[in-house]
């Protein structure tokens, strides 16, 4: 026992000198993480299978009321301890994590960049620009080069506050792990969706919808390509509140954690449709999908077609007469996001596959999943 | 596909570019040290089996003098002889001269002249003795004047007297050179 114990920390310590000397030879990359996901109503954390989507394992806490509101952090401390509690239940295989922050955490600049052949020389520009630009050198970003012509190179700049970083940072690291990517909760959905929309016909118009507990995104997509995103604010506490009330029971309403654990009892396990709740739901569905619409014509240019495609995520997506109720903007009956992840999944539950995509997309940083 | 990285990844990159050279200078420097402990190491062998060699060879140097030292004595005899021989044929050659010159002091040296030393070179000839009388001394200079086909200019340079009633002289004289020739000679005239 105790050779065998000794035989694993030694393992460990050179598989972390193995990584240290690859990272001396062949350059810093980031590396395998564990997506580490914060959002309004929990904590979700996964992690892959090497070099692929399929989740290897992962675990949801839910979060009281107000720990998390909106993408603001309220209660550091107990948050800090449910990622420590639920880091050392996980068990994971890797020590790095990634995290997303919120959208409206950053803010996006385009700069023109001079020629500039040296990527640290190129660094030091962005961030000597956006110092004079922003007025504050407490910055933290991360740029794209738009178009790559040597005479006219244009990066795409996300900025954030470095205060916001480190407040999210500070809260893993309280937790004892390691963040090896910050990440943007929509770049993340972003960036996912380009993998499993790889298929899809080049001129396919495409909405994903993520229906959260107080944001509903929207992303839409050509083909693969990202066109553009947009965000609404909802609140639907009340509405489940009483719910619950009607449906369950009150008491125990009041030792639950989360009313959103609970609403899955109430109406997703018994198939129950609550019409007041749906109305909502799909009224601010209807919000969104105007919004994308108009912003699609405006600022690219694009008039989204009829028999557009249209993708569910997100936990309120399940409640029952929600899709049904979102079915009627569209020609194509909308589907569930599940279905691109389903077949590799399939040993999960639906109902936690469909809060998890952040997380999923966390998790592939460091994997190198364009191979598969 | 945009992966936006907000972590300070820059910081990590600039980090392992920093200790990647660090490590390749580390890595310089252990390998010129290496590289000329290796020369060192290897030329001290080199040296090491040279001297090895070496002291083979000086042994066996050695032991092929040892055994050359007979064949060096007989050379260094052969040396000597040849010193000898050209000794023996130096005096070969000047010995009618000698022979001559003593066969004519013999005949004019009156029997109470004792020669203590008699100098001859080219063209001179000292005599040292010791004479009972300067008559017989006189006699003596008288005869070697007599003898002017061989001697001349006899003088007489000193005449001293010693203990016992002796005296010590030195007779310088010139003496002419070919001395068998002009013996030669004069007894042919006089047997003419």
């Amino acid at each position: 026992m105790l050779g065998f114990f000794i035989w694993y920390i030694a393992m460990r310590y050179f598989r972390k000198l193995l990584q240290r000397l690859q990272r001396v030879f062949f350059g810093y990359t980031t590396p395998r993480c564990i997506g580490i996901d914060i959002s309004t109503t929990a904590v979700k954390i996964v992690q892959l299978k090497a070099d692929s989507l399929i989740i290897d394992k992962y675990k949801i806490f839910n979060l009281a009321k107000n720990q998390v509101s909106e993408g603001v952090i309220n209660d550091i401390e107990r948050i800090a301890e449910v990622i420590q509690n639920g880091w050392l239940e996980f068990k994971p295989d890797y020590e790095d994590v990634a995290i997303a922050i919120p959208q409206n955490a950053v803010i996006m600049r385009e700069l023109k960049l001079p020629e500039i052949s040296n990527s640290y020389k190129m660094d030091e520009f962005v961030r000597e620009q956006l110092a004079k630009d922003l007025d504050n050198e407490d910055i933290d970003f991360d740029y794209v080069l738009k178009d790559a012509t040597p005479d006219n190179q244009i990066a795409s700049v996300v900025v954030a506050k470095k205060e916001k970083i480190e407040e999210y940072q500070a809260i893993i690291q309280m937790s004892g792990i390691k963040v090896a990517a910050i990440d943007v909760e929509n770049y993340a959905l972003q960036f996912l969706f380009e993998h499993l929309l790889s298929e899809k016909p080049g001129n396919q118009h495409i909405i994903i919808l993520e229906l959260g507990a107080t944001r509903i995104k929207g992303l839409v997509f050509v083909g693969k390509s990202f066109i553009l995103f947009n965000e609404i604010t909802v609140n639907y506490t009340n509405l489940m509140e009483e719910i619950a009330t009607d449906l369950g029971d009150p008491n125990y309403l009041r030792n639950y954690k989360s009313v959103y654990e609970y609403i899955n009892e109430l109406l997703i396990s018994r198939n129950h449709i609550d019409r007041n709740l749906v109305t909502a739901i799909a009224s601010d569905v209807a919000k969104m999908l105007q919004q994308l619409k108009s912003n699609a014509l405006v600022e690219k240019k694009l008039n989204l077609s009829k028999d557009i495609e249209c993708y569910l995520l997100g936990g309120n997506a399940l409640i029952p007469g929600v899709l049904e109720e979102i079915s009627q903007h569209f020609i194509n009956r909308p589907m569930y996001a599940t279905d691109f992840i389903y077949k590799n999944n399939d040993k999960f539950p639906k109902v936690d596959l469909m809060r998890l995509f952040t997380a999923i997309s966390l998790a592939s940083w460091g994997q190198k999943i364009d191979k598969n | 596909m945009i992966r936006i990285n907000l972590y300070n990844y820059r910081y990590q990159q600039v980090h392992y570019k920093k200790l990647r050279l660090y490590f390749l200078i580390t890595s310089a420097v252990i390998l010129a040290l290496l590289i000329n402990i290796f020369i060192y190491v290897f030329y001290q062998v080199k040296i090491m089996y040279q001297e090895t060699r070496n002291s083979f060879l000086n042994a066996h140097i050695s032991m092929l003098n040892e055994r050359l030292k007979p064949i060096k004595d007989f050379e260094a005899r052969i040396d000597i002889i040849n010193k000898h021989i050209e000794l023996v044929n130096s005096i070969e050659n000047e010995r009618d001269d000698m022979v001559a010159f003593f066969q004519k002091l013999n005949e004019i040296t009156p029997q109470q002249i004792y020669f203590t030393n008699i100098g001859w070179n080219e063209s001179s000839v000292t005599f040292n003795g010791v004479s009972s009388s300067p008559v017989y001394l006189a006699d003596f200079l008288d005869r070697l004047r007599a003898e002017s086909e061989i001697f001349y200019d006899p003088v007489l340079k000193s005449n001293n007297a010693a203990t016992g009633g002796s005296f010590n002289f030195l007779i310088t004289s010139m003496i002419k050179e070919n001395l068998v020739a002009e013996s030669n000679a004069r007894e042919e005239n006089q047997q003419d």
